[in-house]
């Protein structure tokens, strides 16, 4: 009895700690044209040094509000930095005149609707939230 | 400057202590500036770097996205830092920025920028890594240090050393003038003061200076009182030696100046070199007479017998002997005669030195006593001691061979004995003598007369050669013998003269012979009756007159 408590709580308490663990993917529209993107490349869209997807077009990756906790997971899992950190990271950029921030959406929902309907969207929601609509271009745990 | 050196001990130490000051200055000022250029490219070093690392994040943002405005920001914001002189931010072989220093030319080229330490290849490169992948190069920061500023920066250092040890060394070197001016050459010019006035005869002495009393100027002082210590004394020791020479010199100079002795030095030609005023009293010369002429005096006043001078001379020098003679010479000053002694013995050098005595009164005496010796005190004729004298000196001179001749003539007078008898000795002397006055106003001054002894005289009739002149003068004398002689009023004698003569020819004779020949002849007179005259037969006359007559 006492035992069954204890793997109770520990598989309770797993199950919190691995959905702490945001179980993020990378998405695209399918009509993206891209397959499958590395990390480095992710990287390079997100944090504004590739504008361009291989297809050509103008890159658009989406963002999420800071008020989502999928935005610093996903910052964390992908440079392994923290908002501020990323959020100084841009200030610096914008100072410049040159980079802009990816655009800000205000939910997952959001983001599967913009990536769904245009072809050059890349968002990133949880693992659990995808659907036909996108195309999984990143997983981070592969 | 030179002269000051030369003479200023004050100078020369502060020269030289500037000099070695400077040398070392330079020398530390090089070493400083290597070190400090060394610690200066260090130092711009650590201050790049730091300026790297506190743009490193902006740098690798700006190289991650390729951002040029950010690159160009940054490049500019790092050449803000005086140590770097030129930005490049390479991104993947293309210059994403570059930022430049205008190099302000000609400023501060100091002569220490072209030392070495500073290389201008010292170009920092650091690597710029992605922000989100510390592995992925994005670019990298290339950065010229400023070399001017480094050397500059050296410099400046440098110079303040250089500064600061020039204040050491004009520090030190005014300190060396210091202490050697306090300690040394005021002392030492002190002392060379007290030494210009100072009056060693009065037992003046050098003063110790204050404070030196114990180290090396006193030890000096000391030694300079003991030097002039001993140099006076010294000094004294040498004036009393002095005065002591003087006294002895003034000695021999009163002697010689008051000597009754001739004092006279002479060379061996015989002319004076020095004499004395008694031989210029002896001989009547004075000094004005000029130098030639007191010089040949000895000479001149010996005119005539100047040969046994210089034989004199010739032995004294040779055979180192004192040589000694009598000379009997004329003054030139007075007609009157002298007899003088000369020694003459050797020195050195050739001098000879002479003495000079008068001994004309000696000479007058002695020549009084022979006088005396051959003189009948009687008649004041020759006695028998001065015939035997004028004999032998005769017969000298004939040997020698420098003779005419002579006649010698025997008398012994007649009836003297009787006169002597019967009137006494008196009136026979004064017979005697009127005989020989007799005599000798017949025969020539040339002739010797002399009375042997009682009634018997001898005539010499000399450098006579003919018979006649000779029998003429015994015929007189015969003549005159006879004549009665008054002796008083009432008293008249008469006497007689039995005459025997000799005769030598110009050669050697034996006057033994000559007398008893004539002996002889005259006692044949008187045998034959007196008052007459016999010549007798001259066998060895070579003379034509000569030979028998009655």
């Amino acid at each position: 009895m006492k035992a069954l408590c204890h793997l109770i709580l520990c598989l309770g308490f797993w199950g919190c700690c691995h959905a702490a663990q945001a179980d993020l993917v990378v998405i695209a529209n399918p009509q993206s044209g891209i397959e499958k993107l590395s990390k480095d490349e992710v990287i390079n869209l997100y944090m504004g040094r590739n504008r361009k997807l291989a297809s050509g077009m103008n890159a658009m990756p989406l963002d999420m509000t800071a008020a989502n906790t999928e935005k610093a997971k996903f910052y964390a899992l992908l440079v392994n930095k923290n908002l501020p950190e990323i959020n100084s990271y841009w200030a610096r950029l914008m100072f410049s005149g040159q980079g802009s921030p990816p655009m800000q959406v205000e939910s997952a929902d959001e983001v599967m609707d913009i990536v769904s309907s245009n072809k050059a969207a890349i968002g990133y929601i949880e693992r659990k939230k995808l659907d036909k609509r996108v195309r999984m271009i990143y997983d981070p745990t592969q | 400057m030179l002269r000051l050196l030369r003479t200023s001990i004050v100078y020369r130490s502060a020269f030289i202590v500037l000099g070695i000051a400077l040398l070392v200055g330079i020398f530390f000022a090089l070493l400083s500036y290597h070190f400090s250029a060394q610690s200066e490219q260090e130092q711009a070093r650590q201050r790049m770097q730091a300026s790297l690392s506190t743009v490193e994040n902006t740098a690798s943002i700006a190289c991650f996205v390729l951002d040029q405005n950010l690159a160009g920001e940054l490049a500019r914001g790092l050449l803000k830092n005086g140590d770097i002189s030129r930005v490049q931010i390479i991104s993947e072989g293309k210059v994403l920025a570059q930022a430049d220093k205008k190099p302000v030319k000609g400023s501060d080229q100091s002569a220490l920028a072209i030392l070495p330490g500073i290389s201008p290849s010292n170009q920092l490169v650091h690597e710029v890594y992605s922000p989100f992948n510390p592995k992925e190069k994005v670019c990298e920061i290339h950065l010229d240090p400023n070399i001017d500023f480094i050397r500059e920066q050296s410099t400046a250092k440098a110079r303040f050393i250089v500064y600061l040890l020039l204040l050491q060394a004009l520090a030190m070197a005014s300190a060396v003038v210091y202490v050697v001016l306090t300690m040394i050459t005021r002392p030492i010019k002190n002392i060379s003061d007290r030494l210009h006035t100072l009056a060693p005869e009065s037992g003046d002495k050098l003063g110790l200076p204050d404070g030196n009393e114990k180290d090396e100027i006193g030890q000096l002082v000391r030694d300079v009182n003991t030097l002039v210590a001993s140099l006076l004394k010294t000094l004294n020791e040498e004036r009393t030696l002095r005065i002591q020479h003087a006294i002895g010199e003034k000695k021999f100079q009163t002697i010689f100046e008051n000597a009754e002795t001739g004092i006279f030095q002479l060379n061996f030609s015989g002319e004076l070199l020095s004499y004395n005023p008694a031989f210029l009293r002896m001989f009547s010369l004075d000094d004005h007479g000029g130098k030639d002429i007191i010089a040949n005096a000895l000479t001149s006043l010996l005119e005539g017998q100047e040969l046994r001078l210089h034989l004199m001379i010739d032995a004294a020098i040779n055979e180192a002997r004192i040589m000694s003679d009598d000379f009997y010479i004329q003054l030139a000053s007075s007609s009157s005669k002298k007899w003088i002694n000369l020694v003459i013995s050797p020195a050195e050098d050739g001098i000879l030195q002479g003495l000079v005595n008068d001994i004309t009164e000696r000479k007058s005496q002695e020549e009084s006593a022979n006088q005396l010796a051959v003189t009948d005190h009687l008649t004041g004729i020759n006695n028998r001691l001065g015939f035997e004298k004028e004999i032998s000196r005769l017969s000298r001179e004939y040997a020698n061979g420098n003779a005419q001749g002579f006649f010698l003539l025997m008398i012994d007078l007649d009836k003297f004995k009787q006169v002597n008898d019967s009137h006494g000795h008196t009136v026979g002397d004064q017979v005697l003598v009127h005989f020989s006055r007799l005599v000798s106003n017949t025969v020539r001054r040339s002739d010797f007369i002399a009375r042997l002894g009682g009634d018997e005289f001898i005539i010499l009739l000399k450098d006579l050669t003919y018979l006649e002149k000779a029998e003429e003068i015994a015929q007189k004398i015969i003549t005159l013998a006879s004549q009665p002689i008054v002796i008083n009023e009432t008293l008249c004698v008469q006497i007689g003269a039995s005459i025997g003569i000799s005769y030598t020819g110009p050669n050697e004779f034996d006057a033994n012979d000559l007398l008893r020949q004539a002996d002889a002849a005259m006692y044949e007179v008187k045998r034959s009756g007196k008052n007459a005259y016999r010549v007798v037969h001259l066998n060895s006359s070579k003379h034509q007159q000569a030979n028998d007559s009655i």
